[in-house]
């Protein structure tokens, strides 16, 4: 490890703060008012002491976690990105997110309550669907570290600036290379559809057995048996969809590699509407006597037409995007502010050499033969040879 | 980003707004209860039979306070029996409920009896049953794009629509119209109201253990109440056998309504005495006179008696003559006399005045004291007496 990447020299004090700021207000400040909130409610309402208690001890918790988060999410935002200390700082915080959470539940502590009060809740479980989207989160670490390490070196000069790729020679299967690709996107992307497609779902599921299970009414088993068969669905097409965005956001703006996985995504995510839509019917007959079936399939079908939608969005994509992609030399998409200045400097830069090109072409042309046969015939006679 | 996918990006948004705006539109009514049932119209509903198809009319009001119309409203029904054996389909109308008003409708209940197997109908008409029954109500809603049908299932008990056919042959008598003879069957049976009206066939018929028979064929029209007689004639010489009690006739009296029939039957005895076969207007008559009292003021002087007596039905709303007399070892000391009206039950207190003697003898003395009831009607002549010493002495 390069420890000179701490110095003072890469350090920026504002940039520091901004992550900090993010950092306390999302690990220390919402927590912290969150559980502050539910005490006070709790004293209002004279409810069980043992709940006030777990309350405080979770505010403790968040107390020291949220300091903790906040102090390594000031380092992790002051270093560059690529950099190893900003690495160091990131996965040091988002490793300790995972402890962050699961110290809340206090040793099952936290369940046992909610089982008292409410209903048994499986805690572990949610816990677990929290931890594969953590898991990502700290693998978008060093997404970020291997995305921007090399810009980050050619940045402090210490190598050289990688030449621009010669869009001639680039087919459209040559999108699918991996040096184009980002790792932090996909990374990212990926999680925030497996939190959005598998883990929010799962959750909810989860809450609501557990609330028909405390109800402990039979005309409910085949609401539940449902809802199992719904989170089977869930999985089987989360995943396959959380493994599409990451390629879909792996790849950059214009490519065909990015074009494919979302198209394939918005296929699934329709059939995910579909499945998750009970396929536009719904059976109820657990009364006895009572058959109620509601029958919405026209306005399923309506919403996925609205889902379809994405499709036109990402061929636009593709179309638009495309031209600039292929005349910056198919770079990285690493999502840099680029400043006004700079846009308009790249724009000039890509303007003028527009303008040469086509100043080659015209001079090429001038001096070709006058008649017009030969000027067809013969390129193609010459291209043919070896 | 690009204007073309900011305007896709803000077009996508936009229908999933409209979607979502439907959904909540739709929902939210429900929610609120905006749309609803009201049973308890002014209109009560109310049985019919049209042809050989009753029909169940329950008017309700649908209130639609939603956005949306209420289409293709309909309301079926499948009956069935035990076995789940379709029976019989009744499909309503499709009506529309616009959203913003109230709309009433009359949810039908039609059950073509002709539909049902003769055993079934059968059993319907004259026994009544339970049958199995399957109710689905349908809509659609949100722009008919929302398909809502409820099923329920359940038991209906039907009928009996015509109960207690009774041959009433304690009340039969004879008649003689020249040459002709006659032996008149009073029955009765009772009809459900939505019944009025409609004309039954009934035909009665005459059958004694000579093989003689006889019937007659009445058209009835339903009431909830129907008293009738059959008027059946007969030849002489089974006029002469059943006079003389040699008969042994039968009378039954057989009911037909949609290809469906039911019958009593009775035996007919005119000549002996006793019952109603030989004539006789009334039967369980009572003169009370254990419960008899006298009374007096220190002017004038009373006995108080009671009678009863039932009638039968036949002869139930006409006037009989009760007359009422006291009497001792001196002679009859009282009397009343009136008309009264046969109802199936007659009881009546009447207060006999009493001279002083008669109730000082009665009331002092070592006196043999007796009533005599008579009850008459054209031939008929109905007796109680009754004699008592010292009923009230001292």
């Amino acid at each position: 490890m390069n420890i000179g990447e701490f110095d003072k020299k890469y350090f920026s004090l504002a940039k520091g703060s901004i992550t900090a700021a993010v950092h306390a207000l999302k690990y220390l400040a919402v927590p912290y008012i969150l559980f502050a909130f539910g005490l006070v409610a709790l004293s209002n309402q004279d409810g069980p002491q043992r709940v006030a208690d777990l309350l405080t001890e979770m505010q403790t918790l968040v107390l020291i976690f949220g300091i903790v988060l906040t102090v390594l999410g000031f380092f992790k935002g002051a270093y560059p990105k690529g950099s190893y200390s900003r690495f160091l700082f990131g996965i040091t915080a988002s490793v300790l997110v995972i402890v962050y959470v699961f110290s809340l539940l206090l040793g099952g502590r936290t369940e046992d309550v909610i089982a008292q009060e409410a209903f048994e809740l499986d805690l572990y479980l949610i816990f677990v669907l929290f931890f594969f989207p953590a898991l990502l989160a700290v693998l978008m670490q060093f997404g970020e570290f291997a995305d921007h390490r090399r810009p980050f070196l050619e940045k402090d000069g210490r190598i050289a600036v990688k030449e621009k790729e010669d869009p001639e020679d680039h087919r459209f299967y040559h999108d699918f290379r991996l040096r184009y690709g980002s790792l932090f996107n996909g990374l990212k992307l990926a999680r925030s559809t497996l939190i959005g497609f598998v883990v929010i779902p799962l959750i909810v599921i989860i809450l609501m057995k557990a609330g028909f299970s405390s109800l402990n009414v039979e005309e409910v088993d085949s609401m539940m048996s449902n809802l199992d068969d719904i989170s089977t669905y869930m999985v089987m097409l989360g995943v396959p969809m959380a493994a599409l965005a990451f390629f879909k956001g792996f790849y950059p703006k214009g490519s065909v590699s990015r074009f494919v996985p979302a198209v394939a995504m918005v296929l699934v995510t329709l059939y995910w509407i579909w499945v998750l839509g009970l396929g536009g019917q719904f059976v109820f007959d657990s009364i006895e006597e009572i058959s109620i079936n509601l029958d919405f399939s026209k306005l399923l079908l309506l919403v996925m037409v609205g889902t379809a939608l994405w499709i036109v969005y990402y061929v636009l994509e593709l179309l638009l995007y495309r031209p600039e992609w292929k005349d910056a030399g198919f770079p990285k998409d690493l999502r840099t502010k680029e400043s006004r200045k700079q846009r308009k400097l790249r724009k000039a830069e890509a303007m003028v050499a527009a303008e040469k090109k086509k100043a080659e072409e015209e001079k090429v042309a001038s001096e070709v033969p006058q008649n017009p046969a030969e000027d067809v015939t013969t390129p193609v006679q010459e291209s043919k040879e070896p | 980003m690009k204007l073309p996918l900011v305007a896709t990006r803000l077009i996508i948004v936009a229908f999933k707004l409209m979607v979502a705006a439907i959904v909540v539109l739709s929902i939210l009514p429900l929610l609120t209860g905006g749309i609803g049932l009201d049973l308890d119209g002014g209109n009560e509903g109310g049985m019919t039979l049209d042809d050989s198809t009753i029909r169940v009319e329950m008017p309700i009001t649908v209130r639609n306070d939603g956005f949306f119309d209420i289409n293709d409203l309909q309301v079926s029904f499948i009956f069935m029996n035990d076995d789940g054996d379709v029976l019989a389909e009744s499909e309503g109308e499709k009506m529309d409920i616009p959203a913003g008003k109230e709309t009433d409708v009359s949810i039908e209940i039609a059950l073509d009896l002709l539909d049902l197997d003769r055993q079934v109908r059968s059993d319907l008409i004259f026994n009544g049953t339970e049958m199995m029954f399957d109710a689905k109500i349908s809509a659609k809603y949100t722009l008919d794009m929302v398909q809502l049908s409820v099923e329920a299932g359940s038991d209906m008990g039907w009928g009996p629509f015509i109960r207690d056919l009774q041959v009433e042959e304690w009340n039969a008598y004879t008649t003689e119209e020249g040459d002709d003879r006659f032996v008149n069957v009073p029955f009765s049976f009772r009809a459900d109201d939505f019944l009025n009206g409609l004309q039954t066939i009934t035909v009665t018929e005459y059958r004694d253990e000579n093989g003689y028979t006889s019937n007659v064929t009445q058209s009835v029209h339903l009431s909830p109440q129907v008293n009738e007689m059959a008027k059946i004639p007969l030849s002489q010489e089974a006029y002469d056998r059943l006079m003389n009690s040699t008969a042994n006739a039968t009378v039954r009296t057989t009911l037909y309504i949609l290809d469906c029939s039911t019958y009593d039957e009775g035996d007919l005895n005119m000549g002996g005495g006793g019952g109603g076969g030989n004539g006789d207007p009334i039967y369980d008559l009572d003169l009370q006179w254990e419960s008899a009292s006298i009374n007096s003021d220190g002017y004038d002087h009373y006995l108080i008696v009671s009678y009863s007596f039932r009638t039968y039905q036949i002869y139930q709303g006409q006037q009989a003559q009760v007359y009422l007399e006291y009497w001792d070892t001196q002679g009859i000391q009282g009397s009343v006399s009136e008309f009264v009206v046969m109802w199936d039950q007659v009881s009546n207190t009447y207060w006999i005045p009493l001279s002083q003697d008669a109730y000082d003898r009665v009331s002092y003395g070592d006196e043999q004291v007796g009533i005599r009831l008579n009850v008459y009607y054209q031939s008929y002549n109905g007796l109680d007496e009754q004699v008592f010493i010292e009923q009230w002495g001292v």
